[in-house]
């Protein structure tokens, strides 16, 4: 099956296969390399720093920005300006709970959460953003600071790595730690299948946009818990709860499709109110379709609040 | 075919089982884990039916396990080869039956003689029967030999009449000896047949506590021999008995035990002293005025009673005991023995208050017992009496003139014990003469430092005293110069103690009706310490008491015992009458080996006429303490010591019972269960391997 589905997608690292590879960093290069190829310029070239414009000196400007050869040919004070890169803030939050250990595709869940996770650390990393990693599952596990120094990255792909298969999912604590920590603005990104009840969800990622966080939810869900697709009756056995029930899914199937539409309706309807990105991934699809969606929906939406004026400021200033 | 246990058949409903589970099959099969089941709700589960067996053979297969299982529970075996092991072999079966003490209690004899005939009643025509009595001993009322020599028939009344005869006696109970006693007689008469017959030895005893069981420790018993204890009930629990422990001065106070056994309901009891008239214990005892004393004394525990100034008299006195249940054990008597005189003559130089001359010591080392007074003469002081009018102990440190010679040999011959103390070669060849033997080669020993006594003769009366592992240590009496005796001793000459070079050290020749001891070293100063030793006093005492005959002990008569005549009449020579407590008088030959049979507890007098006139004497014959713990031994305890005693329980099985025993054994011997277990794990180890492979097909067909 998954072979099908690569070849669908076309020229993209089919997940099966991507995922076979052991190493989380091989994982991502073999996956970023590629994006950035067709997106960007190469990233070895460095954009963070552009020149936008000269402006008049005037009092009270820092002299360290004076352009002196401009002074010098013109006998003129001018500061060159910058386009002002803010350095991103983001936290990665990753659900490890148990439900997340299900697939039906040779991996996990939480093998293709991890993954994009890191993939999105990379890409950070490379941007030199400050990239913080929240491993969670009941409670907070791993917790990585957002921060950009050297070493960070691994950092992050190693915890990622090791992070061992938590218990059952509850987001409010982690949610409510990043509300209360990180107090500087900046993009909070939540990696689960949101497998629970979203009471919750709304009461805290409403806190994080209020503090003016940018809110990113990918839900990731495997085909099987998509389309109920079993044949047999059996006992399904919950992962998490460790409950059992016997279901015989093809009278279940119907009623479970229904269900789990009503509740990613209902996640998405939340994210939605909250100004959140919502993207639902099926672990079927290559990450780099996942990545290059959020990228674009990111930019729309950028560009959709570009009426909000950018601050400009002197570069080295971060907002 | 039988079966041992029928109800187990009830398992074979259990076929039912498999054909219920492979018509009716719950179809999930194992579990799925699925990340949620907050979408999901339950399904009825579903049964489906079926009409049709699918699985012929797994379906038998799990049915013949089953059948299998609950044949191997039920215990199947054939029955018909049991009547041969009933009537199979004819049986060689001795009867023991206890006439100890203890058996006096009330209605024990009846049971005994009942169960007696109840066995001789049982007896086949084919079986060998003996019949025995014992206590210490054991006694062949009818030998097997005698049983089979007489008439068909006639053997069980001839059996029935001599118990008639018996009566429990008064003696002590000696299992330990007399069951051994009894596998011999059993065994060894039927000799090469013996093997082919089972042989089983019945004792009927009331097994009380002092049975002396601990003989059968170390016994081996047979492999064909079955050992079976009829227990006698008694009717009376409790017992509490009394016996003399004897004066400590002799003089005034008595000292009497009182012992309770532990199933006693009884703990307050009545002590009588009285006296009763010489010779007669027969007559009515005189009550001693305020002899009766109460004494408590709770079960298993025993209290010390004392009388005060009854030793005084010079008859004999019986203690009585009132307020237990069995009266058999209930008086005992004691006699104030009588005090000898013994002469102790002293040949030799020094005076009695030089600590450097052996006299010193000598004089200083006997002590005044109960039984004997020593009379000390030194012949420098000219005292020596005649010596042929008694016997006593002579010591020689001195070489004698030719007529001392021959008053000593004369001596020796009439009884004397006569110490030779061979502080010179002259001395020890000096004993060899006085002896009336050929003196050996005897020359100065060359010692370098000290030597040792060693291979001490710890058997030997004189050396009794220190047979005990705490006593017998003789390495601490150095010897600086002794003699040897190089060539051979004379034939009845005997080594009590030798030095280190198995040189002999002291050794005994016997002369007449006395002996020379010859010390082939010096006591005291240049040649050994022998004086100072701490083995000094009690060896000089114990000589003395060895052919005086008075142990420091007082005689300690036991009902049972072979008393020893020359205990009371030394060295007299003649007949002695012997007159029982019964009366019954017994004429007795004295000799030094003499002794008398005590067979009832109570008074024995002894009458004879020697060169001094006529002696009497009496001693008090208790019974066994032992026969007084009636408390029952448990069978356990018996069988504990290895004798081999059939199931207690079969004992008391009813035919129905035993019918049930013997379909055991036969199932036990033939274990057919065995068999059809193993086939039945055979079967279900094709049913798992079958079940298994269809199993694999199935899955391979799914899709």
């Amino acid at each position: 099956m998954p072979s099908q589905q690569s070849s669908s997608f076309g020229r993209h690292a089919d997940p099966a296969v991507l995922m076979r590879i052991r190493s989380l960093e091989l994982r991502v290069k073999a996956v970023m390399e590629g994006f950035f190829n067709g997106l960007h310029r190469s990233p070895f070239h460095g954009f963070s720093v552009e020149f936008s414009a000269y402006r008049q000196y005037s009092d009270g400007d820092d002299p360290r920005y004076l352009d002196w050869k401009v002074a010098a040919r013109s006998d003129r004070y001018y500061i060159k300006l910058y386009e002002d890169e803010t350095n991103l803030r983001c936290n990665l939050l990753v659900d490890n709970s148990r439900s997340m250990s299900f697939g039906s595709l040779g991996y996990t869940k939480a093998d293709y959460a991890k993954t994009l996770a890191a993939c999105l650390a990379w890409a950070l990393t490379q941007q030199r953003d400050a990239a913080g990693l929240i491993v969670f599952d009941e409670d907070v596990e791993d917790i990585i600071p957002a921060r950009f120094r050297h070493g960070q990255l691994r950092q992050i792909l190693v915890t990622l790595e090791k992070a061992e298969q938590g218990s059952s999912t509850d987001l409010t604590k982690p949610l409510e730690r990043v509300a209360g920590q990180v107090r500087k603005r900046g993009l909070v990104v939540l990696i689960s299948d949101l497998l629970a009840p979203v009471d919750g969800l709304e009461r805290n990622l409403g806190y994080l946009a209020a503090a003016g966080h940018e809110l990113v939810v990918f839900q990731i869900l495997d085909p099987q818990e998509l389309n109920f697709e079993f044949d047999a009756p059996a006992l399904f056995q919950d992962m998490e709860s460790g409950q059992e029930l016997y279901v015989d899914p093809n009278s279940a199937r119907q009623q479970y499709q229904e269900r789990l539409q009503k509740h990613l309706t209902q996640v998405q309807t939340t994210c939605e109110k909250l100004g959140a990105i919502y993207e639902l991934c099926s672990t079927d699809r290559p990450l780099e379709i996942a990545l290059s969606e959020f990228m674009l929906r990111r930019q729309k939406m950028k560009a959709g609040s570009a009426r909000i004026p950018q601050r400009r400021s002197p570069a080295g200033r971060s907002a | 075919m039988s079966f041992l246990a029928p109800l187990y058949l009830a398992g074979l409903a259990a076929i039912g089982l498999p054909i219920l589970f492979h018509m009716i099959r719950r179809t999930p099969r194992g579990k799925v884990p699925f990340s949620t089941l907050m979408f999901l709700e339950a399904s009825p589960p579903k049964v489906t039916s079926r009409s049709k067996i699918e699985h012929w053979l797994l379906l038998l297969l799990r049915a013949a396990a089953l059948i299998l299982l609950a044949l191997a529970f039920s215990r199947p075996f054939m029955r018909q080869s049991e009547e041969q092991t009933v009537n199979a072999e004819a049986k060689r079966r001795a009867i023991l039956v206890d006439v100890s003490a203890s058996m006096r209690r009330d209605g024990l004899w009846e049971q005994a003689t009942q169960k007696v005939d109840a066995l001789l009643k049982d007896v086949k025509p084919d079986d060998s029967v003996g019949l025995f009595v014992f206590d210490q001993e054991l006694l062949p009322l009818l030998s097997f030999e005698e049983w089979s020599g007489l008439q068909t028939g006639h053997q069980i009344n001839v059996a029935q009449e001599r118990l008639k005869d018996v009566t429990p006696g008064w003696m002590g109970t000696n299992l330990g000896a007399v069951l051994p006693e009894a596998v011999a007689a059993a065994l060894d008469e039927a000799g090469e047949k013996a093997g082919s017959r089972a042989t089983e030895i019945v004792v009927i005893t009331d097994l009380q506590r002092g049975s002396r069981i601990e003989g059968l420790q170390t016994f081996e018993w047979p492999e064909s021999l079955t050992v079976e204890i009829q227990r006698l009930e008694a009717k009376t629990t409790g017992n509490a008995s009394v016996q003399v422990v004897g004066s400590i001065d002799q003089k005034s106070e008595l000292r009497v035990r009182v012992d309770n056994v532990v199933d006693s309901p009884n703990e307050r009891f009545k002590v009588e002293a009285a006296s009763v008239a010489k010779g007669d214990s027969g007559a009515e005892p005189s009550p001693l005025a305020g002899r009766v004393q109460d004494v408590d004394v709770p079960p298993e525990q025993n209290r010390v009673v004392l009388f005060k100034n009854v030793v005084g008299t010079t008859k004999p006195i019986v203690v009585s005991l009132s307020g237990d249940e069995d009266s058999f054990d209930n008086q005992a008597w004691y006699v104030r023995p009588q005090t000898s005189r013994v002469p102790v003559l002293y040949r030799g130089d020094g005076s009695s208050s030089d600590p450097n001359e052996l006299r010193y010591y000598l004089e200083r080392a006997f002590l005044p017992t109960p039984a004997r007074e020593i009379d000390f003469y030194a012949e420098s002081d000219g005292n020596v009496p005649d010596e042929s009018w008694m016997t006593g102990l002579s010591v020689v440190a001195t070489r004698l003139d030719l007529e001392q010679l021959r008053k000593s040999s004369k001596a020796v011959e009439d009884g004397w014990t006569l110490i030779v103390v061979g502080s010179s070669l002259d001395l020890c060849e000096q004993a060899f003469e006085i002896a009336g033997t050929a003196a050996p080669d005897i020359s100065e020993a060359n010692v370098e430092g000290y030597a040792m006594l060693s291979d001490v003769d710890l058997e030997h009366p004189v050396f009794q005293p220190f047979n005990d592992v705490r006593l017998s240590d003789f390495t601490k009496l150095p010897i600086w110069k002794h003699r040897n005796i190089d060539s051979n001793l004379p034939e009845n000459a005997r080594v009590l103690a030798s030095l280190d070079g198995r040189r002999p050290a002291i050794v005994e020749l016997p002369r007449g009706n006395g002996r020379v001891l010859l010390f082939t070293f010096g006591w005291h100063d240049a040649d050994s310490q022998f004086v100072l030793w701490s083995k000094f006093v009690p060896l000089m005492n114990s000589l003395v008491d060895d052919f005086a005959g008075t142990s420091i002990e007082p005689p300690r008569a036991i009902v049972g015992d072979r008393f020893p005549v020359r205990t009371v009449a030394g060295s007299a020579t003649g007949e002695m009458i012997v007159t029982a407590p019964s009366g019954l008088k017994q004429g007795v030959e004295l000799s030094s080996s003499a002794f008398s049979v005590l067979t009832e507890p109570g008074i024995y007098s002894f009458a004879w006429t020697d060169r001094d006139g006529p002696g009497t004497a009496s001693i008090a014959a208790n019974l066994d303490p032992l026969e007084s713990r009636t408390d029952a031994l448990g069978l356990d305890e018996i069988r504990a010591l290895g004798v081999p005693l059939p199931d207690v329980v079969e004992a008391r099985l009813t035919s129905d019972e035993k019918r049930q025993l013997l379909a055991r054994e036969l199932e036990s011997r033939q274990r057919f269960w065995q068999w059809v277990i193993l086939i039945g794990i055979v079967l279900l180890l094709i049913e798992t391997w079958l079940a298994g492979h269809l199993a694999s097909g199935a899955s391979q067909n799914e899709p």
